[in-house]
C-alpha cells in the first residue's frame, strides 16, 4: 500500500515539475512604468501607458535619445480610450504584442483636470484590489494632459525611464518641494478624519516666460508649470496638490508643500533665502532642519472649536551672507535668528490660511485633535472637518543656529 | 494512536500548538477582529489570550482526570457512547470545517495574488498532497515537520514585523478607547473561537510526557496570543484605522508595502513560506486530528485509513462556499466566534459527569 501510494504521490509531483499555468517570461511581458488618466474624448477616459522596451535600456538606448510616442528609444507610449482604467489593460493586448503588466509601474498621473472635476478617489479601488499594483507607486497630479505629459516626459540622464521616475521622486529627500505622500499615505489620508492629503504636482516645462520682471520672488514660491527656466528634463516636479474627499481642491507652492512635510517628519532640510533686516535688497542664506517634530497642543474651546498652539523648533547652518555684515558673532547670532524664524512663521501661516481657505486639513492637526476623545465615535461626531475651517491656530518658531560654514567672520569687501 | 508512549516533547508539543492555533493571522481573521474594536482592536487579542487560558486550564483539569486517554475516550467513559459521540463530532467539525475553509481560503489567494491562470483545483491538489502526506506518517511527522519549520515562520514573521517599522504611525492608538469600552469587550468575547483549537491538546495528550499538558497547553496559549496581539497591532501601525479594515489579508500587505530602496521591494515573495508552512502545517495537524477522532469514535487502533476520509470532508467542505469571501465570513461565523463556548460547555459537562461518577477531576498532573 505504501509503494502504491509513493508511487503515486511522486506521479504527482513529477506533472507539476512539466510547468505550470502561469508560467510567464519577463521577455514576454510589455511592463508598464507610468499610467495617465485624463478625461476621455471618445469614451470615459484616456488612459496612457509608458511601456518600457528592455532590449534598447539594457543595451543603453543605442546612444539614442529615449523617446516618447513614435518610439526608437527606451520607452513608447500608447493612449487608448477606455470606459474604465482596468479595461485598458485588456484593450492593450490588442495593440501590444507582449502580455501587459503593471507590476512595476512607478507612476499614476492624474491630469488637473480629472483631478479637479471626477476626484480620483474613485481610482483608489482599483490599485488596493487589483495584485499587480503596489502601495509604493506614486500618484501625480500634472498641468495639461497625462498623455503629453507621459509621453514628452523623456530622461535625459537614464536610459531606464522607470529608474529615472524612482530618482525624481526621491527628490522629496533632498528638496523641500516634492512631497513624500505615496500612494499609501495618499490612500491613508484619503480615508482618516482628521487629516487630508497631498500628492506632487507635476507639469511639462513652460516654454514661454512666467514672470514679467525680475523682482525678488521667493524660491519657494514657485510650483510645476510656473518654474522659469530652459533646459533639463521636460517634466518638473514642484509643489502639490490638496485633496478633499477624494478630489482636488487647490494647490500649494514649493514652501508651503515644506510646510507641510515638516509637520508629518519628512522635511529632511531645506535652503531659507531670508531679507536681511539690516540691509534691505540683500539676503542671508540658510540651511534649515527641523530639530524636533512641530509640538502641537490642541484644545476645545467653549464655543466648541479647536484651538490649536504650534510649536516648531528649526535649526541649521549661515550658508551665506550677501551684506557682509558680521552676523557670526555669539552676540549678533539672535538678530539672524530672528529674521529666519519671521521669514519661516510667514511659510507657516501662509500655509496654514491656505488649508483652512480649502478646508482641508494637510498639515494633519487633527491627528493630534484625536487625542482629546475617548472613543472613535466621539472623535467621528466631532466632524473635525467641519470644524478646522473656524480653528484658531497660532504658531511659534523656535530657530538655532548651530554653525557658521567655513566663515569664521565676515571682512567687507572693499 | 497506535501506541501510547510518549512521542511528542514539551517543545514540539508547544509548537504544535501554537502554530495551529495562531495560523489564522495569516488569514481574513484579523481584518474580522477590527471591526469591533476599531483602532484598540488589539486589545481583543489580550482578552482572548486570557479567556484561552482559562479554556486550557478547564481542559487539563478534565484530562489530568484519566492519563492516558484522549479527550473522546474521556467523553466515552463520563458521558457514554451517545452523548460522547455528538461531543466528537463537534471536534471532527471543529478540524475538518477549520482545515476546509483554510484550504478553501489560502488556495483562493495564491490564485488571487500569485497564480491567476491556474486552476484552483490544482492549486488545492498541490496543498492537500503535502499534508495528507504529512497527516498520514503520523503525529510524529506532523509535530517535528512542525518544529522545524517553527525556526522559518518566528524568524520569517519577527522579519516581516520589523521592516515595517518605517511605516507605523503613533497617532493610530487615538482615541485610546477605539470603538469604545463595551465594544472592545464584545468584540473579544464574540471571538473566543480564535482559541477554540486548543482542542487539539485534548486530542495529542496521551502523547505528550506526562505531567506536562499544562505547561504545553499554557505555552503554546501565551506563544499564540503574542503573535495575535502583534498581528492585529502590526497592521492598525501600518495602515491605521479604518483603512485596514479594507484588507482581506493584512499580513500579506504588510510584505507588500517593505520598500527598502530601489532594490527592496516586492518582498511577498520572499514571506511566502511563512503563509505556506503555517497553513500546511494547520491542515496536516487538522487531517490527523480529524483522523484520530473518527478512530476514537470508531474504536480502532490506527487513525490511517481515516485521513483520506478526512480529506475527502476537508475538501468537500472547502468547495462549499460559493466564493472566497464566503469562505472567509462562514469561517468567522462558524469557527472564530462561539465555538470556544461550546468546548467549554463540553468540558464542564465531562467535569460535572467525573464529579458526579466519582471519577477523575481531583487528580493532580501526575493523574495521583
Amino acid at each position: 500500500m505504501k509503494r502504491v501510494f509513493s508511487v503515486v504521490l511522486l506521479l504527482v509531483t513529477v506533472l507539476m515539475l512539466g510547468g505550470c499555468y502561469d508560467y510567464s517570461e519577463p521577455d514576454e511581458k510589455a511592463w508598464i512604468l507610468a499610467l495617465g488618466l485624463d478625461k476621455g474624448r471618445q469614451n470615459v477616459l484616456t488612459v496612457t501607458a509608458v511601456i518600457a522596451i528592455p532590449k534598447a535600456i539594457a543595451g543603453g538606448g543605442g546612444g539614442e535619445p529615449a523617446a516618447g510616442g513614435a518610439g526608437g528609444g527606451t520607452f513608447f507610449t500608447v493612449s487608448m480610450e477606455t470606459p474604465t482604467l482596468l479595461s485598458f489593460l485588456e484593450l492593450l493586448d490588442a495593440v501590444v504584442d507582449r502580455r501587459a503588466d503593471m507590476s512595476q509601474t512607478k507612476w499614476l498621473v492624474f491630469s488637473r483636470e480629472l483631478a479637479e472635476d471626477i476626484g480620483i478617489g474613485k481610482y483608489f479601488g482599483p490599485i488596493t484590489r487589483f495584485p499587480q499594483f503596489r502601495r509604493s507607486v506614486h500618484v501625480i497630479i500634472c498641468e495639461g494632459r497625462a498623455e503629453d505629459f507621459l509621453e514628452q516626459g523623456k530622461p535625459i540622464l537614464e536610459d531606464n525611464v522607470g529608474k529615472y521616475y524612482e530618482l525624481l521622486m526621491r527628490g522629496w529627500r533632498y528638496t523641500e518641494f516634492i512631497p513624500f505622500d505615496t500612494f499609501h499615505f495618499l490612500h491613508l489620508k484619503s480615508n482618516t478624519v482628521g487629516v487630508a492629503p497631498v500628492a506632487p504636482l507635476a507639469a511639462l516645462n513652460r516654454k514661454e516666460p512666467v514672470y514679467e520682471d525680475n523682482t525678488p520672488k521667493p524660491k519657494g514660491a514657485y510650483q510645476a508649470g510656473r518654474l522659469p527656466r530652459r533646459g533639463g528634463g521636460e517634466i518638473e516636479l514642484m509643489g502639490g496638490a490638496a485633496f478633499k474627499e477624494g478630489r482636488m481642491v487647490g494647490t500649494l507652492d514649493g514652501d508651503q508643500v515644506g510646510v507641510q512635510k515638516m509637520f508629518f517628519g519628512t522635511l529632511k532640510r531645506t535652503i531659507l533665502d531670508v531679507p536681511d533686516p539690516e540691509h534691505p535688497g540683500f539676503f542671508i542664506i540658510v540651511d534649515v532642519t527641523p530639530r524636533y517634530n512641530p509640538r502641537v497642543d490642541v484644545r476645545i474651546g467653549e464655543d466648541g472649536l479647536p484651538e490649536i498652539s504650534v510649536e516648531v523648533g528649526l535649526e541649521g547652518t549661515i550658508m551665506s551672507i550677501q551684506s557682509g555684515e558680521e552676523y557670526e558673532t555669539p552676540d549678533r547670532l539672535p538678530v539672524l535668528e530672528q529674521a529666519v524664524e519671521r521669514a519661516y512663521l510667514e511659510d507657516i501661516n501662509r500655509t496654514v490660511a491656505k488649508s483652512q481657505e480649502l478646508g482641508a486639513d494637510f498639515l494633519g492637526l487633527g491627528l493630534h485633535a484625536k487625542k482629546l476623545f475617548h472613543t472613535w465615535p466621539q472623535w467621528v461626531a466631532y466632524d473635525w472637518n467641519a470644524k478646522y475651517p473656524d480653528a484658531t491656530i497660532t504658531v511659534s518658531v523656535d530657530y538655532r543656529v548651530r554653525r557658521v560654514g567655513l566663515i569664521h567672520e565676515t571682512v567687507p569687501l572693499k | 494512536m497506535s501506541h501510547l508512549k510518549p512521542v511528542v516533547g514539551v517543545s514540539e508539543g508547544i509548537t504544535l500548538l501554537f502554530i495551529f492555533i495562531s495560523s489564522k493571522v495569516f488569514l481574513a481573521h484579523v481584518t474580522f477582529i477590527l471591526h469591533d474594536g476599531m483602532n484598540a482592536s488589539w486589545v481583543i487579542p489580550i482578552i482572548n489570550t486570557l479567556i484561552g487560558l482559562l479554556g486550557v486550564l478547564l481542559l487539563v483539569a478534565v484530562l489530568n482526570g484519566h492519563p492516558g486517554k484522549d479527550l473522546v475516550e474521556i467523553g466515552e467513559e463520563l458521558a457514554g457512547p451517545y452523548i460522547n459521540t455528538l461531543f466528537s463530532l463537534f471536534y471532527l467539525a471543529v478540524f475538518v470545517i477549520g482545515a476546509g475553509f483554510t484550504l478553501r481560503f489560502i488556495s483562493e489567494r495564491v490564485v488571487a495574488g500569485f497564480l491567476p491562470d491556474t486552476p484552483i483545483s490544482m492549486v488545492t491538489l498541490s496543498f492537500l498532497v503535502g499534508t495528507v502526506t504529512v497527516a498520514y506518517l503520523g503525529l510524529e511527522a506532523v509535530a517535528r515537520t512542525a518544529r522545524f519549520l517553527v525556526v522559518v515562520l518566528v524568524v520569517s514573521t519577527l522579519a516581516l514585523v520589523l521592516l515595517t517599522i518605517p511605516f507605523w504611525q503613533g497617532h493610530v492608538f487615538y482615541p485610546l478607547l477605539g470603538g469604545g469600552v463595551w465594544e472592545v469587550l464584545r468584540g473579544a468575547l464574540t471571538t473566543t473561537g480564535t482559541y477554540v483549537q486548543i482542542l487539539l491538546l485534548g486530542i495529542i495528550y496521551p502523547f505528550l510526557p506526562q505531567g506536562k499538558a499544562r505547561l504545553v497547553g499554557v505555552w503554546g496559549v501565551l506563544i499564540a496570543g503574542f503573535f495575535f496581539t502583534i498581528m492585529v497591532l502590526v497592521p492598525i501601525l501600518i495602515f491605521s484605522f479604518p483603512t485596514v479594515t479594507e484588507m482581506a489579508l493584512p499580513t500579506f500587505e504588510m510584505a507588500r508595502i517593505i520598500n527598502i530602496g530601489r532594490f527592496g521591494q516586492r518582498m511577498e515573495v520572499v514571506f511566502l513560506p511563512i503563509w505556506v508552512f503555517a497553513n500546511m502545517i494547520f491542515m496536516a495537524v487538522s487531517l490527523y486530528a480529524g483522523a484520530a477522532v473518527l478512530a476514537r469514535l470508531f474504536k480502532l487502533g490506527d487513525y490511517r485509513p481515516f485521513v483520506l476520509a478526512v480529506t475527502v470532508f476537508t475538501t468537500v467542505t472547502a468547495f462549499i462556499p460559493l466564493n472566497s469571501a464566503q469562505a472567509s465570513y462562514w469561517n468567522h461565523a462558524y469557527l472564530s466566534r462561539y465555538s470556544f463556548y461550546a468546548l467549554v460547555l463540553i468540558m464542564l459537562a465531562l467535569l460535572l459527569a467525573a464529579r458526579l461518577r466519582g471519577k477523575g477531576g481531583a487528580k493532580n498532573e501526575k493523574g495521583v
